[in-house]
């Protein structure tokens, strides 16, 4: 579906058009019927990466093949469905006519596309919303259009950027069933988040990009394999020095709001269950701390300082 | 990709280019149906009053434009059509625009005021102007001085240039050698006889004093002009001492000089030779001669042709012609400067002299 | 081809709901009041007042209007991110701007025919009220004259949104109207260069004047608002010749403005 290699971007900055490589060496590739996560903290160069396969901006090197065709080809956008970042529509415009007009820009008219506008709003919960401006939406509300108008020509591939920023804990749960619906409809998604439990129940496969670089892609729970999940425990009461022993483990003992906070290794997690047990407390709560992006994003970036040095 | 982009760009450009050079055949052809100048010829028309509105309060930068507008329309020498009207309402807005405008009311009013090549002129539009820049201007001196150069010169209205030369001289900046001089000047344009003296002033200061080249020669010629007639007048009283002693009038001048009444023959300035005219009992340059004989000819028949412009047609005779000049007041029918008869031909209006 | 109409449809109404239309009311208002006043005061030339009025206001609104919406007819529409949502669909960057005219040069044509007509109706009022007097002073009714005035001063707008289309796909839109404003003063002053050209002895600048005259916008070309109310020939092939100029210059404003926004990066 979409192939990029080596893909490297610089801006020219500034009065003295200083060059600022935003993208250095993004590697991609999204296969038919995929949902795809490119996942990364703010400022990774997502953005950028979407902004150069649709043609908003140039490359600097590197190649882009998306959907068998080189870059430039203005027919292959006929199937291809967007949802910009922090999407803004024109003021003046209802939400009806904003489909309407991006229809028309797809070659869509007439009853068709009247039925199609209807079909899309009636799927992101924006029926009531058909005649008014969209300059008295909230920010949920535009997302919900920016996600119709992408659809609106019923595209092959989907590439959608943060989707879920703006939406509430429900209207994220709507979204990730429509993305759902599309992948069993046959079609391909690609989305950005910087978020890694969005991606989570979604993609069937991420690539995470830090500083314009793709680190890794593949199989969201095959990227953490070789790095330590720890857990963080909260007790209630129990026998304090048998808890203080813990130290041995490597277990962190500290208390925190009358409770008292355990960290400790996957590899000594039944070990620690036990002594808990035995200590008399009371479990208030377990939970892995694994999986963190944040985690692997500092662990990356250490890479690269040490790179850099 | 990027290279093909940028190949067909320069086509663009080169049918942008393409494009322009087309219009131009249709620019001209506007052109020629509206004329080059309109929107300026059309702005004489404005109004000072609407012009101040329209200037925003930038009165002094309009009063520029108008000005550069002024010099390069007017300073042209491409106007057939120079009209005086125009001019001086074109200056009268600028002034108007900018009161202390002084080189406005000199130039507009200088050029304004001079006969043709020098200016157009309208001597009358001139002193109005130069009236308003001595009112909006009542410290500067160069304004009732100059303009008592044109009184002089041109209107020969001697007790208004001397009344003007007065005005400068009063006017506080002047050095004291400065008015001095000016101060003679007013008394010379009084004094009978003086007229030719106060002339050479003039026209030395003139050529002193101006930055036009144009001005400068014609300053220059004007002062050649002067010593001539001095020269031809002291020929003159040579030739009728002879007179008186001889009772008959040389053959020829070096008669003078073997006469000893003068010790030799003066050069003609402008390169001439200074003839005798018998029915004057005068002595006269050749040049200057010549000069006046083409001018009065060209005038006679400029009269003959407005005579027709009225009546349809030329008048029958040089006594007609001679009627009809007299009649009015501000012109005098030239004498033949050699006191013989000018031959008029009324069929085609044009005066000749054998 | 159909993208061109569906941008030219958009930006036309996106004109007309920014209350551009206000714009003729106020002008309705304004022309009523003011000929109703200036009847009674001007000493029975009414008729000359209400023309230049009328036509210099029908001038005023339509430039402000190109060039207030013509700079940011592309730059809005990169700063609010809307391009993204546009080009992300099969739309070329040329139809886009084509579009873009299009739909600016629509609006203006609606605004100027309907503050035309206003216009006309009144003029029609006073004169055939006072025509006699109107005669005598000006020797004709000029109507026609009257048209192809704001014929004229449409042909001036077209070339100013041009112009203004321009700067928007480079540059933003304080830089825009700065520029467009003075392309425009220079424009309405080009035969003074013309003068300059001829003036100026030194022929190398002769030269480079006579380009920059043949380059700028002649605006003076599309002014025959005195002839509207003194009478004058207005002829067919002026009309013709004028038009031609409008559209050759309009052309190369719009290869420009393509040029440019070709190559432009919406980041």
């Amino acid at each position: 579906m979409l192939r990029v290699e080596n893909l490297v971007k610089d801006y020219a900055t500034g009065f003295l058009k200083k060059k600022v490589r935003v993208l250095n060496g993004v590697n991609l590739t999204v296969n038919k019927g995929e949902i795809f996560g490119f996942v990364g903290p703010n400022g990774a160069g997502k953005t950028t990466t979407f902004k150069v396969i649709l043609g908003f901006v140039s490359l600097t090197s590197g190649s882009i093949e998306l959907m068998g065709e080189p870059l430039g080809d203005v027919e292959v956008k006929r199937n291809i469905g967007y949802l910009p970042e922090n999407p803004f529509f024109y003021d003046y415009l209802t939400g009806e006519e904003l489909l309407h007009y991006m229809g028309e820009l797809h070659g869509l008219n007439g009853d068709s596309l009247s039925k199609r506008i209807d079909e899309l709003l009636e799927k992101v919960n924006m029926t009531h919303a058909k005649k008014i401006q969209l300059r008295k939406y909230s920010k949920g509300m535009l997302q919900r259009v920016g996600i119709a108008q992408a659809l609106i020509n019923d595209p092959q591939f989907l590439i959608l950027d943060e989707p879920m920023s703006g939406l509430d804990p429900i209207g994220q749960r709507e979204i990730k069933e429509l993305i759902l619906e599309q992948k069993e409809k046959g079609k391909t998604v690609l989305l950005s988040s910087h978020i890694l439990s969005d991606v989570e129940a979604l993609c069937d496969r991420v690539a995470i990009i830090i500083n314009g670089r793709v680190v890794k892609t593949g199989e969201l729970g095959r990227l953490f394999e070789g790095i330590h999940t720890n857990y963080e425990m909260l007790l209630r009461g129990g026998d304090q020095e048998a808890l203080n022993n813990l130290g041995d483990l490597n277990v962190e003992v500290a208390k925190r709001a009358g409770l008292t906070v355990l960290k400790f290794d996957e590899n000594v997690k039944s070990r620690v269950l036990d002594v808990v047990s035995d200590s008399g407390g009371d479990i208030v709560s377990l939970h892995p701390l694994r999986k963190s992006l944040e985690g692997l994003f500092v662990e990356e970036a250490k890479k690269d300082s040490h790179i850099e040095t | 990709m990027v290279n093909s982009l940028r190949n067909s760009s320069v086509v663009w450009i080169l049918v942008v280019i393409l494009l322009i050079v087309v219009s131009v055949p249709f620019q001209n052809r506007i052109d020629d149906i509206r004329g080059k100048f309109r929107s300026i010829e059309e702005t004489l028309y404005f109004s000072s009053s609407a012009l101040e509105k329209i200037s925003l309060g930038y009165k002094e930068i309009l009063a520029d434009i108008y000005w550069l507008r002024a010099l390069q329309y007017f300073g042209g020498t491409k106007f057939q059509e120079q009209n005086p009207e125009l001019l001086y309402h074109y200056f009268d807005i600028l002034t108007d625009l900018d009161p202390k405008f002084v080189n406005a009311y000199r130039y507009g009013g200088t050029f304004l005021s001079e006969p043709e090549p020098l200016g157009l002129g309208d001597i009358e539009r001139g002193m109005i102007l130069f009236d308003k820049g001595r009112m909006n201007n009542p410290d500067n001196f160069r304004l009732p001085l100059e303009q008592g150069f044109l009184a002089f010169l041109y209107l020969k209205d001697y007790e208004k240039a001397s009344e003007l030369f007065y005005e400068a001289s009063e006017k506080p900046i002047l050095s004291d050698r400065r008015r001095a001089s000016i101060r003679g000047m007013a008394a010379l344009a009084l004094s009978k006889g003086g007229e030719r003296e106060l002339s050479i002033q003039i026209w030395k200061t003139i050529y002193e004093t101006t930055e036009n080249e144009g001005r400068r020669k014609h300053a220059l010629k004007n002062l050649k002009v002067l010593e001539t007639k001095d020269k031809e007048d002291f020929l003159t009283s040579a030739l009728s001492d002879y007179l008186d002693r001889f009772g008959s009038l040389p053959k020829n001048l070096t008669v003078l000089v073997e006469a000893e009444i003068i010790r030799k023959i003066p050069k003609d300035p402008f390169g001439g030779e200074f003839i005798i005219v018998n029915k004057l009992n005068a002595v006269r340059s050749s040049t200057l001669l010549n000069e006046e004989l083409r001018y009065n000819r060209l005038y006679l028949s400029s009269r003959a042709r407005r005579f027709r412009q009225s009546y349809n047609r030329y008048p029958y005779d040089i006594n007609e012609l001679k009627a009809y000049v007299d009649d009015n007041p501000a012109f005098e029918f030239p004498p033949h400067p050699l006191g013989e008869e000018y031959v008029y031909d009324p069929q085609t209006g044009k005066v000749r002299s054998n | 081809m159909k993208a061109i109409w569906s941008v030219a449809h958009n930006t036309f109404k996106e004109a007309i709901r920014d209350r551009v239309l206000y714009s003729l009311i106020l002008f309705a208002i304004l022309m009523i009041l003011s000929s109703l006043l200036f009847a009674s005061i001007s000493a029975q030339q009414s008729n000359k007042i209400i023309k230049d009025f009328g036509l210099t206001v029908i001038s005023l609104i339509g430039i402000i209007i190109s060039v207030f919406l013509g700079m940011g007819l592309v730059y809005k529409e990169i700063d609010k991110n809307t391009v993204y949502n546009i080009f992300s669909k099969p739309i070329r960057r040329y139809e886009f701007i084509l579009g873009k005219y299009l739909g600016l040069a629509f609006t203006l044509l609606i605004n100027t025919v309907a503050m035309g007509v206003i216009l006309l109706l009144i003029v029609l009022y006073i004169e055939t009220k006072h025509s006699g007097i109107i005669q005598f002073y000006y020797g004709g009714i000029y109507i026609s004259e009257l048209i192809k005035a704001i014929y004229f001063e449409y042909l001036e707008f077209l070339v100013i949104i041009g112009i203004a289309l321009v700067f928007s796909s480079f540059t933003t839109p304080v830089m825009t109207l700065l520029f467009t404003l003075f392309l425009f003063a220079i424009g309405r002053f080009s035969s003074d260069i013309r003068l300059f050209a001829e003036e100026v002895k030194n022929p190398v600048v002769e030269y480079i004047s006579e380009i920059i005259y043949r380059v700028i916008p002649n605006l003076e070309k599309f002014d025959v608002r005195s002839e509207a109310v003194y009478g004058g020939d207005v002829s067919w092939m002026l009309i013709f010749y004028t038009t031609v100029y409008a559209v050759i210059y309009t052309f190369v404003l719009l290869i420009l403005s393509i040029l440019i926004f070709q190559n432009r990066e919406f980041k």
